[in-house]
C-alpha cells in the first residue's frame, strides 16, 4: 500500500491535463517530455530536456489534435508504400536497406505559424509545442526524490521510502497502466473533460489518507470562509382591544309544515292582492271617475280592529264560559246526573232541586214579566223585565229583554233593551234569532240577535198601530202565505193585532177588537150610558188548527176566535172573576187547555164546552200556569207566595204531586214558570229580578211502562198515542159523571 | 266591537274566584292585565312558549287543525289560554276555595 500515496500526486501534479497522469518516465520514451512540458514546473524526473514553453489554452487544443493525427500517420510508413506503388517494382525496393527511425518529433507539425502580436505590430512566429509525438506512454508511480511533492509526501508519510517495496509494485502496476493508456490515447478528448474532475479524485484521495490518518491540513486546500450575520428580531408585542359586545338576542323557533304552509299561503295571497292592485291600477287610469265614484259611494271602511276585536270576543267569550264551568261545576254535574233517591221510597211525591239563579245586576228590582225558552237552543231563555205595579210604569228609565243561557248564569248572554218595562216576550219558533216583546207603553219590538246591537230591529210607533195600553202578550205565528214573519200581540186596549215584519218594516192589522160589552155602571148616576171596555190580557194559539186562538181578558172572561173573520167570537167561555194571567193549550190534545187567575184558580177546560173539567184552587193567587212537554197529564203553576205546584193528573186528581217553596214568602212573588222542552228543568221567574232554575225529581216525570217500552223501541209516535191516550181516559172519566161535576162547576 | 270585548273582559274580572286576567301579544309582550307587572311578566312569558308548543303539537297532528282554548289544572289555580290568531287571553281563576 505505500504506493498508493505516491502514486496520486503523480497523477495530480497539476490538474490541468489528464495526460500528466501514467507519464511516467518510461524506457520507451526517450523524449517522453510531453508530460514534463505540460508538468508545473518539470518535476518528472523522466521528462528529459522538458519543453518550458508556455501552455496557451488555445494552442493547446490544437496541439492536442494534431498529437491525435500524428499517431496515425506514424502507425503506416506511408512514403515507402507510396514509392513502392509509383515504381511498381516492390522487389527492389524489398531488396533495399530502409533505415527507419522512431522519432519523437511529429512531422507533420506545423513549423511556420504565426501570431501576429499587437503590441509589437507584427507577426511572431509561434514555436509550437506539440511537435513530439508520444508512442508510448506508461504512467509511473514515482516521482523524484527532491521534487517538492515527494518533499510533501515524505513529509506527510513521516517515514522514508522502501526503494524495493516501490519497485514491485511498479512493475505490476506498469501493465494495468500501458493498457489503460493506450486507451485513453484515443479517448484524449473525453480525457480533457476529465481534467475538470480532476479536482474530484484528489479528494478522494485525501479522503483515503485521512483514513490512514494523515495530516489535517491536506485535507481541504481550499479555504472556505463562512461567515454569517444575523439580523436583530423584532421585539415581540401584544396588543389586544376589546370591543362593545354587539347586542345578542336568543332567537329560536320550531319550523313544521304547517308553519310553512301558513307562510305559503300568506304569501300566496299577498302576491295576488298584489296582482289585483296593478290591475286595478291600470284600470284606475282608465276609468278615473268611475273609481272616484264608487269610492265616494263606498266610503264606509272596514274597521281594520273588526276582525281581530271578532276573535278576540270569541276568545273572551270562551273564557267566560270556561270560568263559569268551573264556578258552578257542581251545580252542571247536578244538573245532569243528580236524582233524587228518597223518591223511591215516597209513593207519588216529587222535590225540585234548585240549581241556578239567574239576575241581572241592572235590572235587580225589576219584576220577571215573562220566561220564554228557545225552541231550538235548549240551554238558552229569554226573560223579559217589567213591572206589574201600575203607578210604576213609568218609572224605568231602561228596561231589558235578558237572553241567559244555563252556561253563563252570571251574566246573559244576549241582552235587549227597551224604553220602558217589557211585559211580554216570545221567540220565534224556527227563526231563534227573532225575538218579538211586548212594551208597557203599548209598543211593540222585535229585535234579532244576529245583529250586534241591543235596540230593538223593529219598533212600532205612535202612527203605526200602537196599542195604548200594555201590550200583555205577544206570540209568534206561522209565516203567512207571503213568508213574512207575523206575530200577534194583545194589550189592555182590547185589540188582538197581527204584526207582519216587510223588510224594513212593521205592517199591522188588528184581527179582533173586544167589544166595548160591559155597561158602566154608575151607581149614582143612571146618565152614563158608556160601555165599559174590556182588556184582553193573554192569548194563544192552537198548537193544531192555527187560525183558533184564545184571548182571556181583563174581566175573567176568555173569547175563542179565529183569524179567518174578526167581527164575532166563536165562543164565550166565563172562566174566572179575576184577570187572567195564561191560558195555555194541551200539546197532546189539542182540544184541552188550562187557564189561571189570580183568583187562586186553575181551570182545565175543553174548548168545546163552556163548563171547565178541573179545577184545582191553589190556596194563593196563581201567577202561572204551564203544560209539561215530557207528559199530557203533567202541567206547574207558580203562586206569588213563592210555591211551585207540580200537578200530575195521572197520578193523583185532586192534589199536586209536588208543592214546594222556591223563595221565601216574604221576600218575593213568583210570576212565571216555563218548562224545558228537553231538559227536565223548569224555570220560575221572581218579582225580584231572579230566574230560579229548578230541577225536577224523577217523580215529577214519572212516565207509564207503555211510554217508556215504546221511547225505548224508538217509537215516538206510539209514545205520543199513548200520552193522548192518557189523558183521553182521564177526561173520559171525569166527563162521564157529567152532573156531578156540573153541579162543581156552578159554585164560581 | 271593541266595547264588548271590553265588557266581556269586565264580567270575566267580576267573576268570583278569578284572580286575574292577561291579553298577551304574539310576541309574549303582556298588553293589558289586572295582576301585578311581575307576576304578569311571569306567566305572560312561560304561557307564550307552552301554547306555541300546544298549537304546534296539533299542527303537526293535522295542519288544518288549531288550537282554541287550554286549560290547566293546578293544585291552586286553573288556568284557562284562549289563544286567537295575534293575542292570547288569559285568565286565572281560584278553585281552590269556594267562595
Amino acid at each position: 500500500m505505500p504506493n498508493l500515496p505516491l502514486k496520486s500526486p503523480g497523477k495530480t501534479s497539476f490538474a490541468k491535463s489528464a495526460l500528466i497522469r501514467g507519464k511516467g518516465s518510461g524506457t520507451a520514451t526517450p523524449f517522453g517530455g510531453v508530460a514534463g512540458k505540460k508538468g508545473g514546473g518539470g518535476n518528472l524526473p523522466a521528462g528529459g530536456p522538458g519543453h518550458e514553453g508556455e501552455a496557451n489554452g488555445i494552442l493547446e487544443g490544437i496541439s492536442s489534435l494534431h498529437s491525435w493525427i500524428k499517431t496515425q500517420t506514424m502507425i503506416r510508413p506511408t512514403p515507402k508504400i507510396s514509392r513502392g506503388k509509383l515504381n511498381g517494382t516492390y522487389e527492389e525496393d524489398a531488396d533495399e536497406d530502409v533505415v527507419i527511425t522512431l522519432t519523437a518529433k511529429n512531422p507533420q507539425a506545423p513549423k511556420n505559424v504565426v501570431r501576429f502580436d499587437y503590441t509589437s505590430g507584427e507577426y511572431i512566429n509561434i514555436k509550437l509545442s506539440e511537435t513530439m509525438i508520444d508512442h508510448l506512454e506508461i504512467e509511473s508511480t514515482c516521482f523524484h526524490r527532491d521534487s517538492v511533492e515527494a518533499k510533501k509526501q515524505i513529509q506527510a508519510g513521516g517515514g522514508a521510502m522502501n526503494g524495493l517495496d516501490e519497485d514491485e509494485h511498479d512493475e505490476d502496476l506498469d501493465e494495468e497502466r500501458t493498457k489503460r493508456n493506450q486507451t485513453a490515447k484515443r479517448d484524449q478528448v473525453a480525457r480533457d473533460a476529465e481534467k475538470v474532475k480532476a479536482v474530484k479524485p484528489r479528494r478522494r484521495d485525501s479522503d483515503d489518507e485521512d483514513g490512514d490518518g494523515g495530516d489535517k491540513k491536506l485535507q481541504n486546500q481550499f479555504s472556505f470562509v463562512e461567515r454569517a450575520t444575523q439580523t436583530m428580531n423584532n421585539a415581540m408585542k401584544s396588543a389586544a382591544i376589546q370591543t362593545e359586545p354587539p347586542p345578542r338576542a336568543n332567537f329560536s323557533d320550531s319550523v313544521n309544515q304547517w308553519i310553512i304552509f301558513d307562510a305559503y299561503t300568506a304569501y300566496e295571497k299577498q302576491k295576488e292582492l298584489q296582482e289585483e292592485q296593478e290591475k286595478n291600477k291600470g284600470k284606475k287610469e282608465e276609468n278615473v271617475s268611475a273609481y272616484s265614484i264608487k269610492r265616494i259611494l263606498s266610503d264606509k271602511k272596514p274597521d281594520p280592529n273588526e276582525d281581530l276585536n271578532r276573535n278576540m270576543l270569541k276568545a273572551a267569550k270562551i273564557l267566560e264560559r270556561m270560568v263559569n264551568q268551573n264556578t258552578y261545576n257542581d251545580i252542571a254535574l247536578d244538573f245532569k246526573y243528580w236524582e233524587d233517591a228518597s223518591d223511591e221510597f215516597r209513593e207519588t211525591e216529587g222535590t225540585l232541586l234548585p240549581l241556578w239563579k239567574f239576575n241581572f245586576e241592572k235590572a235587580r228590582d225589576m219584576e220577571i214579566t215573562c220566561l220564554c225558552w228557545n225552541p231550538c237552543y235548549t240551554d238558552l231563555f229569554a226573560a223579559s223585565y217589567g213591572t206589574y205595579n201600575f203607578y210604576e210604569q213609568d218609572k224605568p228609565e231602561e228596561s231589558y229583554v235578558c237572553v241567559f243561557s244555563l252556561k253563563n248564569p252570571s251574566f246573559p248572554e244576549y241582552l235587549c233593551k227597551a224604553h220602558c218595562g217589557v211585559m211580554c216576550v216570545d221567540i220565534h219558533p224556527r227563526h231563534p234569532h227573532m225575538l218579538a216583546a211586548g212594551l208597557a207603553d203599548g209598543s211593540v219590538a222585535v229585535y234579532n240577535l244576529q245583529v250586534h246591537s241591543q235596540d230593538p230591529f223593529y219598533l212600532s210607533t205612535a202612527n203605526n198601530g200602537k196599542h195604548q195600553d200594555i201590550v200583555w202578550q205577544i206570540k209568534w205565528a206561522k209565516d203567512n202565505l207571503d213568508g213574512y214573519l207575523n206575530f200577534y200581540s194583545v194589550s189592555g186596549d182590547g185589540r188582538v193585532t197581527n204584526w207582519t215584519i216587510v223588510k224594513t218594516a212593521l205592517w199591522h192589522t188588528d184581527t179582533m177588537s173586544i167589544k166595548f160589552s160591559r155597561h158602566l155602571e154608575n151607581f149614582s148616576e143612571e146618565l152614563v150610558r158608556d160601555n165599559l171596555r174590556e182588556g184582553g190580557r193573554c192569548v194563544n194559539f192552537n198548537p193544531t188548527d192555527e187560525t183558533m186562538f184564545l184571548v182571556g181578558t181583563d174581566e175573567g172572561v176568555i173569547y175563542k176566535c179565529t183569524t179567518e173573520y174578526s167581527s164575532k167570537y166563536l165562543e164565550t167561555y166565563p172562566a174566572h172573576n179575576t184577570s187572567i194571567y195564561n191560558i195555555a193549550w194541551n200539546q197532546y190534545v189539542p182540544s184541552i187547555f188550562i187557564t189561571c187567575a189570580s183568583e187562586w184558580m186553575i181551570k182545565i177546560w175543553d174548548h168545546n164546552s163552556r163548563k171547565p173539567l178541573f179545577m184545582f184552587d191553589l190556596n194563593s193567587q196563581v201567577g202561572d200556569v204551564a203544560w209539561a212537554p215530557y207528559s199530557s197529564t203533567v202541567f206547574a203553576a207558580v203562586t206569588i207566595d213563592g210555591k211551585v205546584h207540580v200537578f200530575d193528573l195521572h197520578v193523583d186528581k185532586y192534589h199536586p204531586v209536588c208543592s214546594q217553596p222556591i223563595i221565601p214568602r216574604k221576600k218575593a212573588r213568583l210570576n212565571h214558570v216555563s218548562f224545558n222542552l228537553h231538559h227536565p228543568i223548569l224555570i220560575v221567574g221572581d218579582s225580584k229580578g231572579t230566574v230560579h232554575c229548578v230541577k225536577l225529581s224523577p217523580n215529577l216525570r214519572r212516565q207509564t211502562k207503555e211510554v217508556k217500552t215504546a221511547l225505548a223501541n224508538k217509537e215516538p209516535k206510539k209514545a205520543l198515542e199513548l200520552e193522548i191516550k192518557k189523558l183521553e181516559n182521564l177526561l173520559a172519566m171525569v166527563r162521564e159523571p157529567q152532573d156531578n161535576k156540573g153541579r162543581k162547576e156552578d159554585e164560581p | 266591537m271593541a266595547s264588548e270585548v271590553e265588557e266581556t273582559l269586565k264580567k270575566l274580572i267580576a267573576h268570583k274566584g278569578v284572580i286575574g286576567t292577561i291579553i298577551v301579544n304574539a310576541e309574549g309582550i303582556p298588553i293589558k292585565s289586572t295582576m301585578d307587572p311581575h307576576t304578569t311578566t311571569q306567566y305572560s312569558g312561560l304561557i307564550n312558549q307552552l301554547v306555541e308548543q300546544a298549537r304546534t303539537m296539533f299542527k303537526e297532528i293535522d295542519s288544518s287543525n288549531d288550537l282554541t282554548f287550554m286549560r290547566m289544572r293546578t293544585k291552586k289555580h286553573e288556568l284557562m289560554v284562549a289563544p286567537d290568531g295575534d293575542y292570547l287571553l288569559i285568565v286565572i281563576q281560584n278553585t281552590s276555595e269556594r267562595a
